[in-house]
C-alpha cells in the first residue's frame, strides 16, 4: 500500500508492450536542483533534448551545468528498510516507504578525481543513464523532466588504494530524498541513445596570470589533473576563450586584442589586451565551450591580478 | 568578433582596429615580431589609399 495514496481500488496492472524500464546505470549526470535563474534546473523531454543536454553540460555557470560521471560499475540499489508499526498482534502498518540510496564504483581514477566526486555542496539531483543511454529522472509534468534528488548529506566518498589484484577506485553511495523515495512512480524514462554515454562533461582549468605590463599578461593554464609539479596545460585555446574581468570596473568578457600561445611550454599563453586602469582588479577567465557532447570543455578563472 | 590568425597568433580584429597607430599595436605586442603586428594591424585597419596622379587631374579639372 502506498502510504500517500489510498484511492480504494487496485491499480491496474495489464503489461504493456510499449513499457519504458530502464537498465543497467552505467552513468549518472549531477545536476543542481535550481539554476542561476532561480529557477529548477530542468529537461523538457517534448523539446531539444541534445541541445538541452549538450547546454547542462558545457554551461558556464556551475550552477546551470550537468557533472557526468562515466563508468561506473559494481552500481547497486541497498534498500534502506521500509519502516512499519508492529501492533502487539503481530500485524504491521507501514509507516514509511523505504529511503532508496544507490552505490557504486568508479575505477582507475586518482584521488584528485575523487575529490572532485566529493564536492557536492548544493542541493544536487542526478538524472541515471542506463547502457542503453537511456535517462532516468522525476517526470513532475509532460515537459519537466527534473533530475533525482539526492540527500547531498548523505554522500560518502571512499577512496580504495591498489591492491594486487585490485585497482585503485572510488566507491561512491548516497540516499536519494525521502521526496523522491515515496515518489518513485513519478520516475520515468527517456531514451535517448548510446552517444550520451560518451559525454565528456568539463574539466577545470587552472589559470595562473603573470601581469607583464599594462598590456600583456603571461598565462599559464592547466588541469588539476597530472603528476604533483607537472600538471596537465591545456592546449589548443582559442581567443574567443579567454576573456577578462574587471571588477573594479565591473566588467566581464572583455575580449583580448591577441593570443599566442608557447611553441615549446603546454598551456602557457600570451594575452595582449587593453591597458586597463592602473590598480584595477582584473582576472582572466577560460572558458571553452567545445560544442559538442563527446568533446571535453575547460572552464576556470586567475586571481584577480592589479593591472599595471 | 573578427579573428585574423597570423603564425601561432590570433589576433581580435576589431580591438586591433581601436588601436589608434601601429606604433602603439607594436608597443602592445612586445613578445610579438613586428611582422607579425603590422600583417594583423594592416587587416584591422588597411592603409588608405593615396589619390592617384589620375584622380588629382580629374579633381583638377
Amino acid at each position: 500500500m502506498d502510504v500517500c495514496l489510498c484511492n480504494g481500488q487496485l491499480a491496474n496492472t495489464g503489461r504493456s508492450t510499449n513499457d519504458a524500464f530502464f537498465g543497467v546505470t552505467v552513468m549518472n549526470i549531477a545536476v543542481p536542483l535550481i539554476g542561476s535563474n532561480g529557477q529548477p534546473n530542468t529537461i523538457d523531454p517534448t523539446g531539444d533534448v541534445e541541445a538541452q543536454i549538450l547546454a547542462f553540460l558545457t554551461a558556464q555557470n556551475p550552477a546551470d551545468r550537468g557533472y557526468p560521471v562515466t563508468s561506473l560499475t559494481n552500481v547497486e540499489f541497498p534498500d534502506e528498510g521500509t519502516q512499519f508499526d508492529a501492533a502487539s498482534n503481530g500485524q504491521n502498518y507501514k509507516s514509511r516507504e523505504s529511503i532508496k540510496s544507490m552505490s557504486y564504483e568508479v575505477r582507475d581514477v586518482s584521488y584528485t578525481y575523487m575529490e572532485q566526486l566529493r564536492d557536492r555542496c548544493v542541493d544536487y539531483g542526478i538524472y541515471r543513464v542506463d547502457v542503453c543511454g537511456k535517462f532516468l529522472g522525476s517526470l513532475r509534468a509532460e515537459n519537466d523532466l527534473r533530475p533525482l534528488e539526492v540527500n547531498r548529506h548523505s554522500l560518502s566518498v571512499i577512496p580504495t588504494d591498489a591492491t594486487d589484484s585490485t585497482v585503485q577506485k572510488a566507491m561512491v553511495n548516497f540516499q536519494f530524498t525521502n521526496y523522491e523515495s515515496n515518489n518513485f512512480g513519478q520516475w520515468a524514462v527517456y531514451e535517448y541513445g548510446k552517444a550520451l554515454l560518451k559525454a565528456a562533461g568539463m574539466l577545470d582549468a587552472v589559470v595562473t596570470a603573470t601581469i607583464n605590463s599594462a598590456t600583456e599578461a603571461t598565462l599559464d593554464i592547466k588541469e588539476i589533473y597530472g603528476a604533483a609539479g607537472s600538471k596537465n596545460g591545456i592546449v589548443g585555446l582559442a581567443l574567443a576563450d579567454v576573456t577578462i574581468t574587471n571588477y573594479t570596473a565591473d566588467t566581464s568578457g572583455v575580449a583580448l586584442t591577441s593570443l599566442t600561445p608557447s611553441p615549446t611550454v603546454n598551456g602557457r599563453y600570451t594575452a595582449v589586451f587593453a591597458a586597463q586602469t592602473t590598480a584595477d582588479k582584473i582576472s582572466f577567465v577560460v572558458y571553452k565551450n567545445s560544442g559538442a557532447l563527446d568533446v571535453i570543455s575547460y572552464v576556470g578563472e586567475s586571481a584577480q591580478k592589479d593591472a599595471l | 568578433m573578427r579573428v585574423f590568425k597570423v603564425g601561432r597568433t590570433e589576433f581580435n580584429l576589431d580591438a586591433l582596429a581601436k588601436v589608434s597607430s601601429l606604433k602603439k599595436a607594436l608597443e602592445m605586442h612586445p613578445s610579438l615580431p613586428s611582422e607579425v603586428v603590422e600583417e594583423a594591424y594592416n587587416e584591422a585597419r588597411p592603409p588608405k589609399k593615396k589619390a592617384t596622379s589620375k584622380t588629382k587631374d580629374e579633381e583638377g579639372n
